[in-house]
């Protein structure tokens, strides 16, 4: 029976990873059709970067995702501190409000943002994506910050400490760490978002994601891939280096 | 499109009677001047008496007035109007929209059900296969694909099940002159692109709910004699209920709003809820019945987070 288990699990690993390897693969195959047998070829990796749109889209995505990540990371921990720390009226409340835009299907919720900043003379483009971002990275923020938050503030001032020295001296030193994991989380949430950034895009401001779907609709070549390879390699070592900070899986690990 | 076609009492889902549109539309063409694209230029070329008459949205409009003071008005033609209500009406009286609901329910029910069964046992195989260290190796691999862009791979999909792609290179290896199994543009890619993006949430949700079980109870289950199967059906599984319940809803909420795997798996067969919601806004323009369809896709998700708060809260404390 465990061995069993054991070839299950292997079985699952190769269904995740194989379409995402033969992705990768097929960046280096000569074929503009994706013709195989494969032939081994980086003319696609040469032709990327002539591609001045997709590399602009490119940057444009890392841009918007820096600017997430800091407001997303201020604001959040900020909410996090409070939500932990206070006691006030409408505390639960608060903390239930902050699942529905985790848990709602992102087309609702960005088609919900585009009329809305239609409507309010907001409109499309830069800013309005940064809004969206932001708006969405916010909950997970508050929730990954919140993890590591501990109530020695108390304690602290039990200990004769007032409530500013005790913020300044115990509760702030301890925030940088969760901040760092908040942070390559809502890095990664903003890299990767694509549904809010498709409906808020306009003609001449798009991001990577947003770029990559309108070739996939219409025409591509494996340049495609190839992009889509470096930016599937990024959220993954961001998702590993958010692993590695937040001793993922340890705590479970009873065996 | 939609107004000539109920102006002249047509139906708007049969192509046929595009012909009665055209021969109605032609004439009044010449007194068509523009189709406009922005508030701007609706507001200069109005402002420039380009035109005599001519439609705009709501909120522009408000600006129109308060900023520009350009005579803008809400008429209500002595003809009728199609309010906002009307949208709701739309999607419950078109048959057409009732069927693509249906295929919507469909795939998230397909998917949830395979996610369930295979997610399951994924978990119950960390759980209980004794793999000591390896299981968080075991289970961050599960989880990483996750956490990478949803669409790359959906896309990585193509190239594996179309005709002529990996699937059929590796069939034809074993038996050259295989015919083609590639199902690229069926409603199985779909459900097989969303099944290999939202599985990682059952093993998750599975995972943590089987991890609390006590070895004690199923070494006190085995003592009585209690026989393999009993084991397996009615400790394992009711024990692990809140779980797949859990991960059902995170699974089925999502996916019965997909839109780019139907878009990008499906291709014509891909009519969802979701792809139409997006064509509504990114293709037809038609942001009201857009709007109307996805408040309605709305109530139901939050219908079913209503319903199934209690085993998610519970789920969230563990």
């Amino acid at each position: 029976m465990k061995k069993l288990g054991r070839v299950y699990l292997c079985a699952l690993i190769v269904f995740l990873y194989l379409p995402i390897a033969v992705m990768i693969a097929m960046g280096f195959n000569y074929s503009p059709y994706y013709q195989l047998p494969f032939r081994f070829s980086t003319r696609w990796v040469d032709e990327l970067l002539m591609i001045d749109d997709l590399i602009q889209a490119g940057r444009n995505s890392v841009v918007i995702a820096i600017i997430t990540t800091v407001i997303a990371t201020v604001l959040g921990t900020m909410a996090a501190v409070a939500l932990h720390r206070r006691e006030f009226p409408g505390r639960a409340l608060l903390r239930m409000l902050l699942l529905p835009p985790i848990a709602i299907p992102w087309l609702i919720t960005s088609t919900a943002m585009l009329v809305m900043f239609y409507w309010s003379g907001i409109g499309r483009g830069f800013h309005a994506m940064l809004i969206g971002h932001v708006a969405l990275a916010i909950p997970y923020v508050v929730l990954v910050a919140g993890l590591q938050i501990t109530d020695l503030e108390k304690a602290a001032m039990s200990l004769g400490s007032t409530p500013l020295h005790a913020f300044f001296r115990v509760t702030l030193p301890m925030l940088p760490p969760s901040m760092v994991g908040a942070a390559l989380f809502a890095f990664a949430v903003s890299l990767d978002q694509f549904v809010i950034s498709y409906f808020l895009a306009t003609p001449g401001y798009t991001t990577l994601p947003v770029r990559i779907y309108s070739a996939i609709r219409k025409d591509f070549t494996p340049d495609i891939n190839i992009i889509s390879t470096i930016l599937l390699l990024a959220s993954m070592a961001l998702v590993l280096l958010f692993a590695l900070f937040s001793h993922f899986g340890a705590r479970n690990d009873r065996s | 499109m939609p107004y000539p076609l109920l102006a002249t009492g047509q139906d708007m889902n049969n192509p046929a009677d595009l012909d009665a549109v055209k021969t109605m539309s032609r004439p009044v063409k010449p007194n068509l001047h523009t189709l406009w694209s922005s508030e701007d230029q609706w507001n200069k070329a109005f402002a420039a008496n380009v035109f005599d008459m001519g439609l705009t949205w709501s909120g522009p409009s408000v600006r129109s007035v308060r900023n520009g003071g350009l005579p803008v008005k809400f008429v209500v033609p002595k003809e009728g109007a199609i309010g906002w209500l009307d949208r709701y009406k739309v999607f419950f009286l078109q048959p057409y929209m009732w069927q693509v609901a249906l295929w919507s329910f469909q795939i998230a029910v397909a998917t949830t059900l395979l996610c369930a069964v295979f997610g399951f046992l994924a978990a119950l195989a960390l759980t209980r296969s004794g793999l000591g260290r390896t299981r968080a190796v075991f289970l961050i691999l599960i989880l990483l694909p996750f956490w990478t862009n949803g669409l790359i791979r959906v896309f990585s999909w193509t190239m594996v099940i179309r005709q002529g792609g990996f699937m059929d290179a590796l069939v034809q290896m074993v038996w050259p002159g295989a015919p083609s199994l590639g199902f690229l543009n069926t409603r199985s890619a779909i459900v097989l692109g969303l099944v290999h993006g939202y599985i990682p949430y059952m093993v998750l949700t599975c995972y943590i709910a089987l991890s609390t079980i006590d070895d004690a109870i199923i070494e006190a289950a085995a003592a009585l004699w209690a026989r393999w199967w009993t084991i397996q059906g009615k400790i394992l599984i009711l024990m692990a209920a809140p779980g797949l319940v859990a991960g059902s809803v995170l699974i089925f909420v999502p996916v019965v709003g997909a839109f780019m795997e139907p878009r990008i798996l499906g291709g014509p067969a891909g009519v969802t809820l979701g792809t139409v919601i997006e064509g509504n806004f990114t293709q037809a323009f038609n942001w009201p019945q857009g709007a109307a369809i996805s408040f309605i896709l709305l109530s139901v998700v939050l219908a079913i987070f209503a319903t199934f708060s209690g085993v998610l809260r519970r789920n969230a404390q563990i």
